[in-house]
Order: C-alpha cells, then structure tokens, then sequence
C-alpha cells in the first residue's frame, strides 16, 4: 500500500467509539485539515494519517498551542519514534493524546536527507526522543538544539565511549563542583548514570544519562511473527509486564480489526490492576526505607511477597509473564477463586490502610516526604509529564479514566489526584491509587461477564496499522504497529513500545532542582522510573 | 600503679571482643523489630574474619596516610576504650588521659578519616568527609559539656574518679545528670551515625556520612575501620553507662569483683543495645540540614545541665 | 529530716528539671500532636511533684490539687486540643517566627536570667524544696518565649498552658501550694480559656477557609472536588465552605 502525503489510511473495521459532537479543538482543527481523516478500529478511538512536513509542524503546533492555552487541556504528546515503511522508506511518527482519542501521524522522509521537523520546540520531551531516534535510525530533526547521542553509547562495537566523554553540561561559578553517580549503583537496581552539579548540599542542576540497557527491542519486533511479538512486548520493562502485553495486544488486534471478548478484557484489568498493586506497594517500602524507616520496607515487602504468591497461585507467575495473549488472556480465572480474590483484597487493604496512618502519623517520614522534589502544576504541564507522577502534580489524566473502554466504563475508575507535586503527593497518590485497584479488582472479579476468555487470532491480508494504549502504573504505555500479510506469512513491519518513563525522566531532573543532594534518592524512588523501558 | 593491671588489661580485652558483638546485637534486636529474621550475634566477627583474610587493594593515588589511617584511628578506639571506666575504677592508663582529652581522641580519629577520605580525591570521599565534620564539630562541645556536667561533681575531669564519685555518693539523685543524660544520648547517636542522623545500612551513596568516608577501603583496612566503629559505639555505651547507671563497677583490682562486673557490663550494655534498636525502628532520617538543629539542642541541653548543677550547688 | 526526705527533696528537684527539659521540649517541637503529649507529660509531672510535696509536708489539700491537676491537665484539656487539632486538620505547625537555634539560645539566656533571680529569693525561703524555684522560674519563662515565637494560635495556648504548669510548680514547690480557693479558681479559668479559644479558632479556621475558597480556584481544585468521594483522609482543604 502506498501511503500518500497528505492523505489518512482508513484503517481496518471496528466501530469508532469516539464522540463527534465532544471534539476537542486542535481535533477539529485537525479534521479541518484531514478531512478524510478515520479512526482505527480497536477499543480506542485513534486517527491515522500521513502527513507531509508542512501539516506534521501544524498538527504539532495546534496540539502543543492547545495544551498551553488551556490549563485543563488533555492534548499532549505521547510517543514520537522513527521507522521505516514496508518499503523501507524512513518514517517518523508521533502519537498525540487528544480529548476524543488518539492522534498518530506519520511523515514519510526523504530517504536521501532523513530529515523531519523539529518537535522539541512545541514539545519538552521531544527532544530525548529525537536523539534516540538519530541513534537508532539517523533520522534527523531539522533545528533541533541538542544533538548529542542517547541511546547508543558507541556508535561502532570497538570503540567504548565511557561516560566521561559524554559532553555533559556544566554549571560554572564559585564552589560548584560535580558528583558522578553510576552507572554502578551501590543497590541492585538498573543501570543509569547521574551528574550532579552542586553547590555545597545544594543540587544546581541534574542530568541524567541513560542508554545503558538498549537492546534493540524496535529492530527485534520485525523479526519476530506478529502472534509471538507480544511475549518480547511482555519483556520491554519487567514490572510493567501486563501494560506492555497488553497494550502490544491492544494494538495488533486493532489491527486485525477483531473485536476482544468482554471476559477477555476484564481478565486483562484484573491482571493489570494486580500489577499496580504489586508495584505500589513494592515502591511504599522502598520509599520508607530511603528515608531511612526500615520498619515500611519490612512490612511493604512483605505485603508484596504475598501479593506475587497469590498472583503466583492464579496466574503460575509471580509477574503475570505472557499472560496477556494476543486474542485474549492465556488461562481464565475459576468461578472458585472469586472469593479468594475478593478475601486477598480485603485484607490487603485493611494492612494498607493501618500502614498509611503510621506514615501520614510519623513525623521524621513526614518531614522528609514534604516539600521534596515539588513539581508545580504548571512546571507539570509544560513538561509534558504523565501518569502517576503526573497526577501527583496536578494532571488529571487517566486512560481508564478518560477513554473508559471494557471494561472501566463499567467500573467508573476514580482518578486519584493531588496538586501539591512533592514526594508526598506521589506517596499519596500511591495509596490512593493502591485502594482504588484493590476495590477494582474485587469489583472486576465478582462482576467478570461470562463467555470465552480466548478468541483466536486470525490476521487480515494486506498491510494494517494498529495502536494500542494502556494506563500502566507509571503512566501510558503506548504500542504503535503495522503488520503485513501475504498468503500465510506474516510479518512485522515497524512496532514501537512506550514507556510512559520517556515523558517523566526529564522531570525527575526538575523535581531535584535546588534540593539537597541526600534526597535524591527518595526523590527518585518517588518517581521509580523505568530503565529498561526507556532505553529499548 | 601495679595494682589495676589486670583490671585494665580485662577490660581493653574485654572491649576488643565485646564492641563486635554489641554492634552484632543491635542489628539483631533491629531485624527482630522489622520482623525479619535476625543475623548471629556473632555476625560482626564473621565479617571482620572475612576481611582480615582478604588482599589490601589500594585506590590509585593514594598516599602513605591513607594506608596509615585505619591503624591509627584503631589505636585512638582502643584509647578511648582504656581510659573509659567499663569494669573497674581502678585503671592505671586512666592519668594518661581525662575526659577532655578523650574527647580530643576521637576527634583525632574523626579527622584522621576524613583526611584518607579526601585523599583519594573522590567526590563521595570528600561530600562524606565535609558532612562528618559537621556533624563533628557541633558534637564536641555539647560531648564537652555533658563531660564537665559530671566533673562539677566529682571536682575532676579524669573519667574514672568521676565515675567513682558518682558510683560510691550516698544514694542521691542529680537533676543536672536528667538534661546531661538527654544530651548525651542525642550526641552518641550522632557520633555514632546511627539513624536519625546517619544510617549504617544504607547503599545509597548520596545519602551516607560515615559510610562515605570508608567507601575506598577494603581487606584488613576496612575490617580495622570496622572494627574502630564498634569500638566507638562500644565507648560511648560505656561513658553512658558510667556515668549515668555506674552501679556494679569494681572499685578495686581483686578478680572476685572483676568477674562480678563483666556480667553486670554485659547486662547493661545488652538492655542499651535493645534501646538504641528501638529508637532507630521507630525514626526515620532527619534531613541533614537538620542535623545542626538537633545537635544545637544536645548542646543547650547539656549546658543547662551544667546550670542546673550550679543552681542546686550539690 | 530523715534520708527518706531526703530522696523525696531530690526528686522533687529531679521532677522539676524534668519538666523544665518537657518546656525546652515544647519550645523545639514543630508537630502540635507532640505538643499536646508533652504538656500531659509536663502535667503529669507536675501531678507527682504536688503529691509528692503534699506527702512530705503532710498538707492533705495538695493531694486534691494534685487530683484536680490530673483530671484537668494531664486527660481532659489534651483530650479537648486533640480533638481540635484532629477536627481542623493541624497536624503540623510550621508557625515558628524566630529560627531554632537563636530560640534555642534565648532559651539558655532565659535560664541563666531566672536561676540568677531565684538564687537570692531561693535563700530566704523555707520551704523544703527551695531550689526547685529557679527551675520552676526558667520554665514559666521559656513557656513565655514559646508563645512570643509562635505564629499559630493553637500553639500559643498551648505555650501559655505550660507557663501555667511552671507557675504552678513554683507555687507548689516554695510555698506548699496555693490556698485551695484560689487554686480552683484558676483551674476554671484555665478550663474556660481552653474551651473558649477552641470555639474561636473553629471560628477563625472557617473564616480563613471561606476566604481561600472565595479565591480564584485552581482546576484542580475544582477537579478534586468534582471527583467521587474516595478514601482520601486528612486531605487539606474539603472542608466545603
């Protein structure tokens, strides 16, 4: 299929669920300018149009003027990657979140100068984004400011570059001096390496220097078969396992244009909601511990170890692994477990609450969790941040929340929010958050509609696009595909995972500004931002 | 002079063997409050073991001092532990040093670190060494005035005529010893880095104080660090005991009351142990800059101690 | 006297200097729940002294003031600024004017200040606990640069409740008590004072949030308040206006 500028794809089947009349405006404005513009198929409304240079710079600049002109504004930018197409022809393509849906853009390049449009500019984050997208591919952004490499640290196998090459900026001036962190921590966590330059306690500026887990998960995805791809999309970042299956399922399915069975779908929240919980408390303990009460990580830990039991009794996986299928779920939960399910979350819930009024109570924790690591609202937004963190500083954003599909619209998800934007605010979210899945997952298991839990997966001929999106723990998790089939041979053509951790690390990086240099720890934890996620 | 010998050389032995197992005990009473299981009393000797067997490897640039330090600030530990009355009152060593001088001890010991710290030029080395002192130099006074809080009564600063004033007074109960005793407790915990002030376990390296000074030692260097920490605790635990529960020490040399010490030495530092554990399960990490605050309330208190006494002319 | 007087002189002496350490402790403390908890403890001490005094000297009515000291101060009126604080969401009070270690330093001075005035009135007594003056002295005057260097009201009552306990120390200590009646009336007036400035501070806690809701309100505000209602206790500002 040849994809021609300026004209959309309509995409395979599936009614759109999206709301016409509640258009946002850069929506209209888009479909002003794309007037064939369709949404795909799938379980949210998402646009798919190709672009040419002129109207990728005005979708950007609608979307991003939008998104500063209203404080309440859902627009923003969710995931910009480079590909190439069936052709092999470089593309670079961005997904916007708007209102009413999703917005994906393609721009076909000139295989000779493989240049786009800068986003950086409209978009904060964008700029990370584009440089890894100059590593992975040598796409390049027209005027962008930063050129420096991201995700790949040696561009030829011999030569290492270690970190101190790396042209970090430096703050000049009287007593200031550098702290060089990692890539080896002290703890057994992933790999990353932070510069601080401080004066004294004081952090003036932190930059953080990722890459150290990149593996080529793009590249990888169009070798696999479309079916199998979906166990490497359950491998892109550990603890958010059943985000990224789910959300790669998502989208070959809105590919394949079959609708999910509804018992599938709430099998998958249930798991999805499981991973949460999971996470959440695993971060409450660690986020005590950094403040140096080891009574929470001791008590966190071992509400997570019985949490993963039960998971592991369920499931036959502590993290849910492959447990998300493309088609449905892998093994559907027995009438008989209910009960046990619900029993679990009671009194989960019971131990959390009487572990959060010893945090809110203690005031040593207290005192170190207030008025760290704040992120103003506004500072929120124009950063562009997502998710958990996101919410905790005032953006009230919530895919079950926003674009309630099966099975949320029916569970009514309660956005948790809270503009104070400091390491308490997230720790609150945190528990807020943990409640409210733990009253979803004793909902979606007493009320989960009857029927199959599997439906088997056939792939349409030709070429199709799919997205998918999912509200992971840490934020959106975004796959954007197009698979081709001929006869029985199926393949993938471009895939591309998002962490939601790209949108939040450049954040992390604000939060320290003008903290003590012992916080950052906590102020990190509070964050606990994927790696592996984000280096790909 | 003969006639404590043996009463001083039970009681460095004793300090010596002892100071590992207290440090072992206070993580143990900690994993039992956090509901883990806990490691063997013993488990400090187990690593020092470990450690001692291991190669020395050295940072590069290091000079001569840096290998020089973990044996002097093990000597300055093993000093302070001498001159503290821990068995018996009756010390020899006790005149070669009073409790002003023993203060200046571990300050020698606490600048000897942060100078091998800073010798290797490593940013962690120095952040931890600048971070110590000021821990330290707020410390001292108020250590200083709790000292001088017990030597208004004893009309002497030597520690162990102090405590032997204090052990054999007729049964009398000092207010001015309730705001040293605050004071103190406050100071060791400092001194200590132990949690709320700095934390012993921690991996976070942007986070540590005492941690960060020894980050570059290794083998037989770091186990003599080690080693001279617990030897610290194990002081300080001892000039709290003296001084604020000295019942049960031997006045004199004879083995009958040196054997009936040890157990009661023992008792008493295991009750402390658990204490301290209790307090650190229960607080978390104050900020650092709020370590001056914290430090400038142990001094005030300590000082009103020293007016309180004057008050109460006693 | 004999040595068990003796040792009751000590304590009392201990008991006092035990509280003025509880009056230093409320000085330094930010969080108000910790507050109220010294002043029961302070109270509570003041409690042993009265009754301890009333043993030595034989003066039946001190036990009733120490009971009535009990009652009052160590239960009910902690009991009634809990409530306060709990009911207007106060955990902490960030309301110091002056930094802590220049306030903890006026402190030392203050205590320099009243251990020198004690010392000559101190010599001239004959009560049996003379030095105790000097302690009780330092204790009214450091609750005294509490309420100066406090911003919030509910910290400055708590100030003044202390320089009430240290006034009463000092009465109990030099001259074995005050006469009954006007003990009790002062425990009234201090019972109707706490009462009083608690309506008052509801009163000024509605009138501060009925301003801030007045305000232009954030949309995030608006958001949380929008939301459905969730487990979310102790969330600042729900009060509805």
């Amino acid at each position: 299929m040849e994809p021609s500028t300026g004209d959309s794809r309509p995409m395979q089947g599936g009614a759109p669920t999206h709301d016409r009349t509640s258009a946002s405006p850069p929506a209209l404005l888009i479909r002003q300018a794309f007037p064939s513009a369709r949404p795909m198929g799938g379980e949210l409304a998402t646009y798919h149009l190709t672009a040419t240079q002129a109207q990728w710079s005005m979708a950007a600049a609608a979307i991003s003027s939008d998104a500063g002109n209203r404080p309440e504004s859902p627009s923003r930018l969710i995931a910009l990657w480079g590909a190439s197409d069936a052709d092999g022809r470089p593309l670079a393509s961005a997904v916007y979140g708007l209102a009413d849906g999703l917005l994906w853009v393609d721009l076909p390049l000139d295989p000779q100068s493989r240049q786009y449009p800068d986003l950086s500019r409209a978009f904060f984050f964008a700029g990370r984004m584009q440089r890894a997208i100059f590593d992975l591919g040598g796409l390049r952004a027209i005027g962008a400011d930063d050129v420096r490499p991201w995700l790949v640290h040696a561009r030829d196998a011999d030569a290492r570059s270690p970190a101190t090459d790396y042209p970090f900026v430096r703050v000049s001036g009287a007593g200031v001096h550098e702290i060089a962190v990692g890539p080896v921590h002290a703890g057994i966590i992933e790999p990353g390496h932070f510069r601080f330059s401080v004066s004294g306690e004081k952090v003036l500026r932190l930059e953080a220097r990722l890459g150290y887990k990149h593996k080529g998960i793009d590249a990888r995805y169009t070798q696999l078969d479309p079916i199998l791809a979906g166990r490497l999309a359950g491998r892109v970042s550990g603890d958010s396992t059943v985000a990224h299956a789910w959300a790669y399922c998502m989208a070959l399915e809105s590919a394949a244009g079959i609708e999910l069975p509804p018992r599938a779908a709430w099998l998958r929240a249930l798991m999805l909601e499981r991973e949460r919980v999971a996470n959440h408390l695993g971060d409450l303990g660690a986020l005590a511990n950094d403040a140096g009460l080891a009574f929470g990580l001791a008590h966190f830990s071992r509400l997570r170890e019985l949490w993963l039991r039960e998971s592991d009794a369920l499931y036959a996986h502590r993290l849910m692994m492959d447990q998300v299928i493309p088609g449905g779920v892998l093994v559907d939960l027995d009438a008989s477990m209910v009960p046990r399910i619900g029993q679990a979350c009671r009194s989960m819930a019971e131990e959390v609450q009487r572990l959060r009024a010893i945090y809110d109570e203690h005031p040593g924790l207290q005192d170190r969790f207030r008025g760290t690591g704040t992120i103003s609202t506004a500072l929120a937004r124009q950063l562009g941040m997502t998710g958990l963190a996101g919410r905790a500083s005032g953006l009230g954003r919530d895919l079950r929340h926003d674009h309630p599909g099966q099975p949320w619209s029916a569970l009514s998800v309660h956005l948790c929010l809270s503009s104070q934007g400091d390491v308490a605010a997230r720790v609150a979210i945190r528990f807020d958050e943990l409640l409210e899945s733990l009253r979803l997952i004793e909902a979606i298991a007493s009320r989960l509609p009857p029927g199959t839990h599997h439906r088997a997966l056939r792939l349409p001929q030709g070429h199709h696009c799919g997205a998918g999106a999912v509200e992971g723990w840490r934020g959106e998790v975004l796959v954007g595909l197009e698979i081709e089939v001929k006869g029985d041979r199926s393949r993938i053509v471009r895939c591309h995972s998002h962490d939601p951790s790209w949108q939040n690390w450049p954040a992390l990086e604000h939060a320290i500004i003008g903290n003590i240099v012992p916080d950052f720890p906590l102020i990190n934890k509070s964050f606990n931002l994927s790696y592996a996620g984000h280096d790909l | 002079m003969a006639s404590g010998l043996a009463g001083q050389m039970l009681a460095i032995l004793a300090a010596l063997a002892l100071a590992p197992i207290l440090s072992g005990w206070v993580a143990q009473c900690r994993a039992w409050l956090q509901s883990r299981s806990a490691p063997p009393l013993w488990q400090p000797w187990l690593v020092l073991h470990k450690l001692f067997l291991r190669e020395v490897v050295l940072a590069q640039g290091a000079s001569p001092l840096f290998s020089a330090v973990p044996f002097l600030v093990f000597a300055c530990m093993v000093t302070a532990c001498a001159i503290i009355p821990t068995l018996s009152t009756d010390l020899p060593l006790s005149v070669v040093a009073d409790a002003v001088a023993l203060v200046g001890v571990l300050a020698l010991a606490r600048v000897l670190l942060s100078l091998a710290a800073m010798d290797i030029g490593t940013a962690f080395g120095s952040l931890g060494a600048r971070r110590d002192m000021l821990v330290g130099f707020l410390a001292e006074p108020a250590l200083l005035m709790v000292l001088f809080t017990a030597a208004l009564g004893a009309h002497s600063t030597a520690l162990a005529s102090m405590v032997d004033v204090l052990a054999h007074r007729e049964l009398a109960i000092l207010p001015s010893l309730a705001f040293a005793g605050v004071a103190f407790t406050m100071v060791s915990v400092a001194e200590n880095g132990r949690i709320p002030v700095d934390n012993p376990t921690t991996h976070l390296e942007l986070t540590m104080i005492h941690e960060a000074l020894i980050l570059e030692y290794s083998g037989p260097h770091l186990a003599l660090i080690e080693w001279a920490a617990s030897l610290k605790l194990f002081a300080y635990s001892c000039i709290g005991i003296a001084l604020f529960f000295p019942w049960g020490l031997a006045a004199n040399d004879s083995p009958l009351a040196l054997l009936f010490a040890l157990p009661i030495l023992v008792a008493k530092l295991a009750l402390g142990g658990a204490v301290l554990a209790v307090a650190e399960s229960v607080s978390a990490k104050m900020r650092i800059f709020r370590v001056p605050e914290y430090l400038a309330i142990a001094f005030v208190l300590a000082v009103i101690g020293v007016l309180v006494h004057i008050l109460l002319g006693s | 006297m004999n040595d068990l007087s003796t040792v009751g002189l000590q304590l009392i002496d201990l008991l006092a200097a035990v509280s003025l350490l509880l009056a230093f402790g409320l000085l330094i403390q930010r969080r108000l729940t910790a507050l109220i908890d010294f002043y029961a403890l302070q109270s509570l001490v003041l409690v042993i002294v009265t009754s301890l005094v009333g043993w030595l000297t034989g003066q039946r009515h001190l036990y009733l003031s120490a009971a009535l000291t009990m009652v009052l101060k160590v239960l009910l009126i902690p009991i009634l600024l809990y409530r306060l604080v709990r009911r207007l969401r106060l955990e902490t009070s960030h309301d110091t004017l002056v930094k802590l270690p220049a306030t903890l330093l006026l402190g030392l001075l203050l205590v320099i200040f009243a251990f020198d005035v004690a010392r000559p009135i101190a010599q001239l007594s004959t009560a049996i606990a003379s030095g105790t003056l000097g302690i009780a002295l330092a204790g009214i005057l450091v609750g005294f640069l509490m309420m100066i260097s406090r911003s919030r009201a509910i910290s400055q009552v708590i100030a003044f409740l202390a320089m009430e306990n240290g006034v009463f120390l000092a009465a109990t200590a030099v001259t074995h008590g005050m006469p009954m009646v006007v003990e009790l009336g002062i425990a009234v007036d201090v019972l109707i004072g706490v009462l009083i400035l608690g309506v008052f501070l509801f009163h000024l806690q509605d009138a501060a949030d009925s301003l801030e809701a007045g305000g232009p309100a954030s949309p995030t505000a608006r958001l949380e308040r929008s939301g459905p209602e969730t487990p979310k206790p102790r969330k600042a500002r729900t009060q509805t206006p």
